[in-house]
C-alpha cells in the first residue's frame, strides 16, 4: 500500500552523532591492528569498472560488490598495500600495493589513493572525500557519473565477524 | 481563387491570426525559461539515519531519491524532491509495497564551504512551510553529496551511499 507524507514541517539534516561508520559482516578473516587504515564498501557499476582493466564480464554483471581494504605501515602511516574483493577477478581477492598522490584536473588539493600504482594497465584511482568517503574517478581523474541505484562511492565500514 | 472561394471574411481573418501567431512563436525568447536539473540516487535510511525529519524510517532499509533543480547556474531557484523508501523487495532495486514517500517543493540558494573544504559550493534546499534545510555539496556539474548537519559527508553503507548523479 502507497502511503503518502507531504512534509510542511519538521527539521532536516542528519545528527553528526549518527552519520558513523556502519556495520558490515564478514566471514573472512578480520583485518586487525594498527596497520589497518581502513575498510571500504559500495556497489558500483560494472561494465565500466570492467572496461576500464580491459577485462571482459558477461552482460549479466550489472553491479560489482566492493570491499577495499587499505593497510599502512604501523610506525609511519605510509601506505602498503590493499586487499580488494570486487567481483572483477573472480572470487580472490586482488592484492596491490597503493599509494597517495596529490591532485586531480578538477582539484589541485586533491588526496588522490592510487591502487597498483606499479601497474597502470590495472590501475584504480579514488579521490578521497574524506576519512569515510572515497569516489572512485575515471581513468582521466574525473569523477564518475552513477545512476538511480549505483553509485561510485565507497564507504568506510565496521567489519564485525559473522557466523556461519 | 481556391483560397478566395472556401475563405468567408471570418476564416480569413482566423487564418491571419493563425499566420501571426505562428511567426510570434518562432520567434519568442524562450531562454527565460528555467532549465532543470535533475539528481537521482539510492541512499541508506534506518530509525536513526532520516535525512528528512518527518520520515518514518522505523522500518527502511533505503531510500530512492529524484532532486530536480531549476537554474542551476544562476545560483538560486526552486526544487522538487520526490523520495520513496522503506524496505527492498529481494531480486529488484524496487520499494517492497510501494514504500512511503515524502514529496517536497521549496526554493534553493548556495553556500560556500564544508568541513575541509572551504571553498566547496553547498547547494541549500528550503522546503515550503519552514522545514529545516537539506544541504549538498557540489562535487561537479554531475555529482550532489549530501551532507549531515556539521557539514561533513554523509557516509553510506555497503550497498548505498549518498551521492546523487544527474540523469538526462
Amino acid at each position: 500500500m502507497l502511503t503518502v507524507f507531504v512534509a510542511h514541517a519538521g527539521s532536516a539534516q542528519v545528527l553528526a552523532k549518527n552519520n558513523t561508520p556502519e556495520k558490515s559482516i564478514t566471514y573472512e578473516e578480520m583485518p586487525v591492528g594498527p596497520t589497518v587504515y581502513g575498510v571500504f564498501e559500495g556497489r558500483s557499476p560494472c561494465q565500466e569498472m570492467a572496461k576500464q582493466v580491459s577485462i571482459e564480464m558477461t552482460p549479466s554483471c550489472t553491479k560489482l560488490k566492493w570491499r577495499l581494504t587499505l593497510y599502512v605501515d604501523a610506525t609511519t602511516g605510509n601506505p602498503t598495500t590493499f586487499t580488494s574483493y570486487m567481483g572483477l577477478y573472480g572470487r580472490t581477492p586482488h592484492k596491490g600495493k597503493w599509494a597517495i598522490r596529490k591532485g586531480c584536473p578538477f582539484d589541485k588539493n586533491a588526496t588522490l589513493i592510487v591502487l597498483d600504482a606499479d601497474k597502470p594497465n590495472e590501475s584504480f584511482t579514488l579521490m578521497k572525500g574524506d576519512d569515510n568517503v572515497l569516489f572512485i574517478l575515471d581513468p582521466q581523474n574525473q569523477f564518475r557519473v552513477g545512476t538511480m541505484d549505483l553509485s561510485y562511492t565507497l564507504n568506510r565500514v565496521q567489519l564485525v565477524k559473522g557466523e556461519r | 481563387m481556391l483560397i478566395k472561394t472556401f475563405l468567408t471574411p471570418l476564416n480569413y481573418l482566423l487564418l491571419i491570426w493563425l499566420i501571426l501567431n505562428l511567426q510570434w512563436l518562432a520567434t519568442t525568447d524562450t531562454s527565460h525559461l528555467s532549465a532543470e536539473t535533475t539528481f537521482v540516487g539510492s541512499t541508506p535510511c534506518s530509525k536513526n539515519i532520516k535525512p528528512i525529519r518527518s520520515m518514518d524510517t522505523s522500518d527502511c532499509e533505503f531510500a530512492k531519491w529524484t532532486i530536480v533543480i531549476s537554474d542551476v547556474e544562476t545560483g538560486k531557484g526552486h526544487f522538487t524532491l520526490y523520495c520513496v523508501y522503506g524496505m527492498t523487495l529481494p531480486g529488484t532495486t524496487q520499494v517492497r509495497n510501494g514504500g512511503a514517500v515524502i514529496d517536497l517543493k521549496g526554493t534553493w540558494t548556495t553556500e560556500k564551504g564544508i568541513a575541509g573544504f572551504p571553498n566547496a559550493q553547498v547547494i541549500r534546499l528550503d522546503p515550503y512551510g519552514g522545514a529545516d534545510p537539506i544541504r549538498l555539496v557540489k562535487l561537479n556539474e554531475r555529482l550532489l553529496h549530501m551532507l549531515d548537519e556539521e557539514k561533513k559527508l554523509m557516509i553510506g553503507n555497503p550497498a548505498w551511499s549518498y551521492t546523487f548523479s544527474m540523469t538526462k
